[in-house]
């Protein structure tokens, strides 16, 4: 047991069995150990010491241990606050994780696990394995390199976000369709971090088949299985003192998540055909394009690995909610893919961006690079127009069928007659269908007069049940 | 050594083979061990007296089926157990504090898990008593 000092602990722990226990385990361990048994106590403790990382229950007789660390937290920012709570209560340290804790243990608590989760709370003493200054896989080369392109409200909230989560060891989980950029965005939480120059590390779960997908995580010795022909690390291992991407987390076999949930509780690793475990420190990032409050209830995925995931959730958002963004990519895309095409284009045509600005983009950023890059190959330059985009992508701005009209109580329905005594939410539909009646079944135009987002009217006709 | 509360009044033993078999003392006998002999009896006494406490809060509660008092003490029983190594008790206690979970007035489904809950406390008390270390 290693006897270097380690950083001071403040325990605020109201059963007084339970300070005495860790009191144990952390001096045991090197650690100088203060304790408190009240919310008042502690933060009196806490005033009066440097002390940097604290160990603080949910539950205290006194007051609310959430808002105990607020205040510790207002006091001394960048205090490493580990919350101790219930299995039943994991929402609330999930809370508390995004008010600012560190990291959260559900009690009861291992002794490995209090150990690793003050090891990860205090980079700058524990001792880490040298860094390669290395990524795994580059970004998707059809992506624009570097940050997120476009300026509307809902990137500008995405980037806030992801400035505000970076600092912390806060598991990321970013939810989003195919193709709105989740891998950038975990990337970018990457950069941000105090871990930029540790290696990034990516992972897709979906690709991968479910057989080699542990041996892919948590690597492999040689011999462990046929093919095994020499020790592996996996990704987890290579991702030391960095961060772990794992793409299409949900489509994880349940074996699988049960041994990714004891690395998370742990930090430590077993890799395959292994008799002994090995420590990591790493950051997980996981993405999914499923729902997966649904995954959770399907039984396709465990609900306790969920929470413990799940703690700061980014929704990345579709490219047909992000207003003018379509439009700064397919520009910033035509640049730049222009110059590795050795290629001279004028821009987009004014028929081009209205286009752009109407499709529904179902494939997002992925698929409006993909346009882009095409137009760029097939060719020479100049200014693009309607006829050098893929014919594939006008199916998507047909006209959408008619929504099947509402039960009129008397002959024919007529704006002023029928909107007295309706709910609102008929009303609406009353108007809608009318004026698409009227610009003959253009989603387009119809959203242009009621001054709505194509997007907008798209999926108010989907709740309806007309299908796109 | 910190000031001591009073020692709990000894619990029935019977019922202990109910028990047996289901409670590893060796993660209570690892910590012993690591806090040393004086600390070691602090921590045995503590234990007892803290189950003890949680016990009467439920038994009250239980009466009254007063559910912030069962979820109350069934969070506390969640740690004490788990960290004696009475995994069975702890996962009764786990049981028991999300069946209650924000409610006001404890379900009937509830009740048995409560009353087999102080059992085994009472029981687990009773086996403290043996362990090395006890004064």
């Amino acid at each position: 047991m290693s006897r270097a000092v380690k950083q001071p602990v403040l325990v605020i722990e109201d059963t007084a069995s339970l300070r005495l226990v860790y009191r144990t385990i952390l001096t045991a361990a090197g650690h100088p150990v203060e304790v408190a048994g009240s919310a008042a106590e502690g933060l009196a403790m806490f005033r009066a010491s440097t002390v940097r990382t604290v160990l603080l229950d949910l539950v205290l007789p006194d007051r609310e241990g959430l808002h105990l660390m607020r205040d510790m937290l207002a006091i001394r920012p960048g205090t490493q606050v580990i919350v101790l709570t219930a299995h039943g209560s994991v929402g609330k340290a999930v809370e508390a994780m995004r008010a600012g804790a560190h990291e959260f243990l559900v009690k009861p608590v291992e002794e490995a696990r209090l150990l690793a989760a003050l090891a990860n709370a205090s980079p700058a003493l524990a001792p880490r394995p040298a860094v390669a200054t290395r990524t795994a896989d580059p970004p998707p080369a059809s992506a624009p390199s570097g940050s997120f392109v476009g300026s509307s409200e809902a990137m500008a909230r995405i980037q806030g976000k992801i400035a505000s989560v970076a600092r912390s060891m806060a598991t990321v989980f970013i939810t989003g369709e195919s193709g709105t950029g989740k891998e950038l965005a975990a990337l970018a939480v990457h950069g941000a971090s105090a871990r930029a120059n540790g290696p990034f590390i990516a992972l897709n779960c979906g690709a991968i088949p479910q057989d080699l997908l542990e041996s892919e995580v948590f690597g492999h010795m040689k011999g462990s299985f046929t093919g095994a022909i020499s020790d592996k690390p996996g990704a987890a291992q290579a991702a030391d003192g960095g961060t772990l991407f794992l793409d299409e987390i949900c489509e994880m076999a349940p074996a699988l998540q049960t041994k990714l949930l004891r690395f998370l509780q742990t930090s430590t690793i077993v890799p395959v055909g292994a008799t002994k475990p090995r420590k990591v420190n790493v950051r997980i990032v996981c993405a999914t394009n499923r729902d997966p409050m649904d995954a959770v209830r399907r039984g396709h995925f465990r609900e306790d690995l969920f929470y413990r995931l799940y703690v700061v959730p980014i929704h990345m958002p579709p490219l047909r909610e992000r207003a003018d963004d379509v439009i700064e990519i397919a520009e910033t895309a035509l640049a730049r893919f222009a110059a590795e095409e050795g290629r001279s284009f004028d821009g987009l045509s004014p028929e081009v961006l209205t286009l752009f600005r109407r499709l529904p983009w179902p494939g997002n950023v992925r698929q409006l690079l993909n346009v882009i890059r095409n137009v760029v190959v097939l060719h020479p330059g100049g200014l693009v127009t309607p006829g050098m985009l893929p014919e594939n992508l006008f199916a998507q701005d047909e006209p959408r069928p008619l929504p099947p009209p509402l039960p009129a109580p008397s002959g024919q329905i007529t704006l002023s007659d029928d909107l007295l005594g309706r709910p609102l939410a008929q009303i609406e539909r009353i108007v809608i269908e009318a004026v698409l009646a009227r610009h003959g079944g253009s989603v387009p135009k119809a959203a242009r007069t009621l001054e709505l987002s194509p997007s907008t009217l798209y999926r108010k006709l989907e709740g309806w049940g007309v299908k796109g | 050594m910190s000031d001591l509360p009073a020692e709990p009044p000894p619990h029935d033993a019977t019922g202990l083979a109910e028990w047996d078999g289901l409670w590893d003392r060796s993660a209570l006998r690892r910590l012993l061990g690591m806090a040393g002999p004086e600390a070691a009896n602090e921590i045995l006494h503590h234990l007892r007296a803290d189950l003890h406490s949680a016990c009467e809060g439920l038994s009250a509660a239980l009466d009254s089926r007063d559910g912030a008092g069962l979820h109350r003490a069934a969070h506390v029983l969640i740690a004490l157990c788990g960290t004696v190594g009475a995994t069975a008790l702890c996962r009764l206690a786990e049981r028991l504090h999300q069946m209650v979970d924000g409610i006001a007035t404890a379900p009937d489904e509830a009740l048995p898990h409560a009353s087999a809950l102080i059992r085994g406390v009472a029981t687990l008390c009773a086996a403290l008593l043996d362990e090395p270390g006890a004064p």
